[in-house]
C-alpha cells in the first residue's frame, strides 16, 4: 500500500512531503506539463498511472499533489476539499514565518488532514460518510470511519447477536429484542471508543499525542474558516474612464475585458468556441492574482501558452525513428487515416517522395479498397514518383506499390498484411498504408480501424486534417484517436491545405488542444515538395496577429 | 498673440500628443530596445538538462550556497519543475569579496519547452550574455544505458551547440555528470565517448540530407532570414555548421571541435560532492574580464 502527499513549488522546490515516496510524482507533473492528465475542475487535476490514481490542486502558485493506489477510490470532492485545505493551511503558516516551529505546526496540521482522508478510501461502501471537516470536529466520533476498525466492529457486533437469538428462540421475542439491541449498542460504543483511541495513537503518535489533536482540530478549522473569507476579497475591481485610459497608454488592463477581446480575436481565426474558452481561461487563472497586468504581459502569457501547446512532446524525428529501425526484419510501417478528400493520398505521395530522397525504400499498400479510382490514384503517383527518382542522382531506390484490387469485408486486413510481408522479403524499409476516408460521425466505418489497427500495428498511424475544417476539427480528431481502442492512439498529425486558408490556422490549435497529439507536417500545395515542418513560432504568430 | 497665431500652435501641440500616444500605443521604447530592457539581460549562467538529472537540487545547492551562512545545509528534495528557476547568486563562491552578481537559470527538461527555451535563450538573455552552461547528465545506468534517453539529450546538444557555437569562441559547457554516488553510475569517459557517438550519428544522418528537394528537408525559415534567430531550426544552416565543425564529412566529431570549452565532471548533488562543479564556476568568473 502506497500513498504520498506533497506540497510544491511549480519551481519544483518541495515545500512539504508526508513521506519519502516522491518519485511518482514527476511522472504526474510530466503530465499536467504536456497537459495529458483529466481535469475535473479549474485547478484540480487527476490522472492514473502505474496503478496509482494521483490528484493535484493549484491555487495561487502553490500545488499540493497526492496519490494512492487505484484499487480504492476516494470521492474526488473530499480530496479536492481536503487539498485545499492543505494549500490553505500552508498559506497560512507560511505567511506566518519560516521558522522551525511554524514548520512542525504545518506538518502536524498537513499530516492530520491527509489521515483524515486516508481513512475514507477503505470504507467507501460503509453508509456513513462525513466530510471530513466535519468528521474532524469529533475525534472520537469518526472513530467508526477508520478503515481497520470497521470490520473488526462488525465481528464484535454479530458473536453476540447469534448467541443471543439461539438463547431467544425458546422465549418471547419481541421484548428481548429490545435488550438484545441494548446491549449490542452498549457494547458496540464500548469497543468503538476503544478502537478510537487505538487509531489515534498507532497514526499519530510520532508527531503528537492524544490531547493535543482537539487544539490542532481547533486550529485548523479557525485556518480554514478564516482564509475563506480571504478569497471573496480579491473582486474589488477599479473600473471606469480612467482605467481605460491607462491601458490604452501601456498600463494595468482590465483583465475581463481584454480576454473577451482575444477570446473574440481566437475564435476569428477559426479556433473552436469552447477550445478559445479554455485557453483564455487558462491565462485569466494565471494572471488572475497578480496586479498591473499590462496589456503586453497578457499578449506574452498567451503566446506562451499558444506555443506550448502547438510544441510537441515527444521527439519527432520520424526519419531517425525509421534509420534506427532498418535493423529490424520488419519493415517500418506508417499507415494515414482521415476523413474523405482531405488529401491522405496526396500527403502519402509527399511523404513517399521525402523518403526516396533519403534513400529508403519505401512500398505503398493501397488499403482503399471502397472508393473505385483509389488504387488507381495510387499508381500514378507511384509512377510519378518512379519516374522522378530515376532521374534523380541516386536512383538505386526503389519505390512500388502493392494492391489486391477492391473489396469489403476483411480484404483491408489481408491486403495489409500481405503487403507487410512482401515488403520485409523484398527489402522495402517503409510501408505507406492508404485506408479509405470515412466520416468520424459513422460508427459503422469507424469500428473497422480498431481491427486494422490491431491487424496491422503500425508504428506510428498519421492523421491528415485540413485546415479548411472548422470546428468540425474538434470531434474528428477526438473520434480518429479514440477509433484504435484505448491502447493505441495516433501519433501525429498532418494538417492538410494550410495554403489555402492565411492566417486562419486555429484548425492547429482545435485537433492538438482535443487530443494531446502532436503536428508534425503541414501540406502546402499540390506538388511533390509541397510539405514543410511545423514552424511552431510562425503559426503562433499568424495567431496573435 | 494674434488667431493665427494660437491656432497654428494649438494645431502644433495637438500634433505632438498624437505622435507622441501613436509612439507609446505602437510599443515605442520598448519594441526599440527589445533584448536589453528584458528582466532576463544579464550575465547568465544555464543549469540544462533532460527531466530527472538533478539540476533543480543543483539549483537549490548552489543558491543555498551563496548564502553567507555557517551551518550546512541538507538537500532540497525536488519534483519535476513546471516553471524556470531564475534567481540572482553570487560569485566566485570560494573568494566573497570579488563577488559579483550573476544571473542563474534552471530550465525544466521538457520537450514541450523547447520552443519557450529558445526564446528566452535568444531573446531575453540573448547569447553574449550566457557565461557557461552547466548541461546535467543521469549517470545511473539504468537511466544512461537507455538508448532512447541518449537519443533525446544528445538531439537536443545537437541542436543548442548549432545555437551556441553561433557566438565567437563559442559558450562554455559544464557537463555535470551527476548521481555518480551511485553504486552503478557510468564513468565520466564513457558518457564523454557515448555522447559523442549519438551526436556523431546525427551529423552524418543531417549531412546526407544534401540536395534535398522535398519541402521537409528545406530549411523553412528561407523566407524570413532577416531575423537573426530564425536558423534555430533551419535545416540548412544546421548542415552547414556541422559540416564547419567536424571539417571533412568523413570526420568524427569530438566535443574537442566546438569553439566553446567542454568539461566532463563528475559529482553528486545528493552527497554534496560539488567542489569541483563550484570551481568551474569561479574559474569562468575570475577569467572573465568584466
Amino acid at each position: 500500500m502506497s500513498q504520498s502527499l506533497i506540497v510544491f513549488k511549480p519551481s519544483g522546490r518541495i515545500e512539504y512531503q508526508y513521506n519519502n515516496k516522491i518519485t511518482p510524482f514527476n511522472e504526474f507533473i510530466y503530465n499536467i506539463v504536456n497537459s495529458t492528465h483529466v481535469e475535473l475542475e479549474a485547478n484540480f487535476y487527476t490522472k492514473s498511472l502505474h496503478q496509482k490514481r494521483f490528484y493535484g490542486y493549484r491555487r495561487d502558485d502553490v500545488y499540493a499533489a497526492l496519490y494512492f493506489d487505484a484499487v480504492t477510490t476516494i470521492d474526488g470532492d473530499k480530496i479536492q476539499q481536503t487539498l485545499s485545505g492543505i494549500l490553505k493551511t500552508y498559506n497560512k503558516v507560511v505567511t506566518e514565518g519560516d521558522s522551525e516551529d511554524n514548520y512542525s505546526k504545518l506538518k502536524k496540521l498537513v499530516d492530520l488532514q491527509f489521515n483524515q482522508l486516508m481513512k475514507l478510501k477503505s470504507n467507501v461502501d460503509s453508509p456513513v460518510v462525513s466530510a471530513p471537516i466535519s468528521a474532524r470536529g469529533t475525534p472520537s466520533g469518526s472513530g467508526p470511519n477508520s478503515g481497520t476498525s470497521t470490520p473488526v466492529r462488525r465481528n464484535v457486533k454479530q458473536t453476540p447477536n447469534k448467541k443471543m437469538r439461539k438463547w431467544d428462540g425458546d422465549e418471547m421475542v419481541e421484548n428481548v429484542d429490545n435488550s438484545v439491541l441494548d446491549y449490542s449498542a452498549s457494547a458496540d460504543g464500548d469497543v468503538d471508543g476503544a478502537l478510537g483511541d487505538d487509531r489515534v495513537l498507532n497514526i499519530d503518535d510520532s508527531a503528537f499525542v492524544h490531547e493535543n489533536e482537539l487544539v490542532l482540530v481547533n486550529e485548523l478549522n479557525d485556518i480554514l474558516n478564516e482564509s475563506d473569507d480571504d478569497e471573496d476579497k480579491n473582486d474589488g475591481k477599479a473600473g471606469g474612464f480612467f482605467s481605460k485610459i491607462t491601458s490604452f497608454l501601456g498600463g494595468s488592463i482590465d483583465i475581463e475585458d481584454v480576454s473577451k477581446k482575444f477570446n473574440d480575436q481566437l475564435i476569428s481565426k477559426n479556433i473552436a468556441p469552447n477550445t478559445a474558452k479554455i485557453i483564455i481561461d487558462k491565462i485569466r487563472d494565471k494572471l488572475g492574482n497578480q496586479r498591473n497586468v499590462t496589456l503586453a504581459l497578457y499578449k506574452q502569457t498567451l503566446t506562451e501558452e499558444l506555443t506550448k501547446i502547438l510544441t510537441p512532446n515527444v521527439s519527432t524525428d520520424l526519419l531517425y525513428d525509421i534509420k534506427r529501425n532498418s535493423t529490424n526484419p520488419r519493415p517500418y510501417v506508417i499507415s494515414v487515416v482521415g476523413v474523405n478528400g482531405v488529401g491522405k493520398s496526396t500527403n502519402l505521395a509527399k511523404l513517399a517522395y521525402w523518403f526516396l530522397q533519403n534513400n529508403l525504400n519505401v512500398l505503398i499498400c493501397a488499403c482503399d479498397t471502397f472508393r473505385s479510382g483509389a488504387v488507381e490514384q495510387l499508381k500514378v503517383h507511384v509512377n510519378n514518383l518512379q519516374r522522378l527518382n530515376s532521374q534523380s542522382s541516386n536512383g538505386e531506390n526503389k519505390i512500388d506499390i502493392f494492391e489486391k484490387g477492391y473489396g469489403s469485408g476483411d480484404h483491408v486486413v489481408t491486403t495489409a498484411k500481405m503487403a507487410i510481408q512482401h515488403a520485409a522479403s523484398e527489402k522495402f524499409d517503409i510501408v505507406l498504408i492508404d485506408t479509405a476516408g470515412r466520416t468520424h460521425s459513422n460508427t459503422k466505418l469507424m469500428a473497422p480501424l480498431k481491427k486494422f489497427g490491431d491487424a496491422a500495428n503500425p508504428d506510428k498511424i498519421i492523421m491528415v486534417g485540413e485546415a479548411l475544417v472548422g470546428t468540425d476539427s474538434v470531434e474528428q480528431a477526438i473520434n480518429f484517436n479514440n477509433a484504435f481502442g484505448n491502447k493505441r492512439s495516433l501519433d501525429f498529425f498532418i494538417i492538410s491545405k494550410v495554403d489555402t486558408v492565411g492566417d486562419l490556422v486555429g484548425t492547429m490549435i482545435n485537433m492538438v488542444m482535443a487530443t494531446k497529439v502532436p503536428i508534425l507536417f503541414v501540406g502546402t500545395g499540390q506538388t511533390y515538395t509541397d510539405i514543410k515542418r511545423l514552424s511552431v513560432k510562425r503559426v503562433v504568430d499568424m495567431l496573435m496577429s | 498673440m494674434d488667431l493665427v497665431q494660437q491656432i497654428l500652435l494649438t494645431a502644433l501641440a495637438g500634433l505632438v500628443i498624437v505622435l507622441v500616444l501613436f509612439f507609446v500605443q505602437s510599443g515605442g521604447i520598448s519594441r526599440t530596445f527589445t533584448s536589453s530592457s528584458s528582466p532576463y539581460f544579464k550575465p547568465t549562467f544555464l543549469i540544462l538538462g533532460a527531466n530527472n538529472a538533478g539540476k533543480t537540487s543543483l539549483f537549490y545547492r548552489f543558491v543555498d550556497d551563496s548564502v553567507p551562512e555557517g551551518k550546512k545545509r541538507p538537500v532540497t528534495p525536488t519534483v519535476s519543475s513546471i516553471e524556470p528557476n531564475i534567481t540572482e547568486i553570487e560569485l566566485p563562491f570560494s573568494n566573497n569579496s570579488i563577488s559579483r552578481v550573476y544571473q542563474l537559470v534552471d530550465y525544466p527538461g521538457h520537450l514541450k519547452y523547447f520552443q519557450l527555451f529558445y526564446k528566452l535563450l535568444l531573446e531575453d538573455i540573448t547569447l553574449q550574455k550566457v557565461k557557461g552552461i552547466v548541461y546535467v547528465i543521469d549517470s545511473s545506468s539504468q537511466w544512461f544505458n537507455n538508448s532512447e534517453n541518449i537519443e533525446v539529450i544528445s538531439k537536443y546538444l545537437f541542436n543548442l551547440f548549432s545555437v551556441t557555437e553561433r557566438l565567437q569562441n563559442g559558450v562554455d559547457f559544464l557537463f555535470a555528470v551527476n548521481k555518480n554516488d551511485l553504486f552503478d553510475s557510468v564513468p565520466v569517459h564513457k558518457v564523454k565517448s557515448v555522447l559523442e557517438a549519438e551526436i556523431n550519428k546525427l551529423i552524418q544522418n543531417e549531412l546526407n540530407t544534401v540536395d534535398k528537394q522535398s519541402g521537409i528537408d528545406k530549411s523553412e525559415d528561407d523566407a524570413e532570414s532577416d531575423e537573426q534567430y530564425s536558423s534555430t531550426i533551419g535545416h540548412e544552416s544546421l548542415r552547414e555548421f556541422w559540416l564547419s565543425v567536424i571539417g571533412r564529412p568523413e570526420n568524427k566529431f569530438t566535443f574537442d571541435q566546438l569553439e566553446g570549452n567542454t568539461d566532463f565532471v563528475a559529482g553528486s548533488v545528493l552527497k554534496n560532492k560539488v567542489e569541483t562543479w563550484e570551481n568551474w564556476f569561479d574559474e569562468k568568473v575570475v577569467n572573465s574580464n568584466l
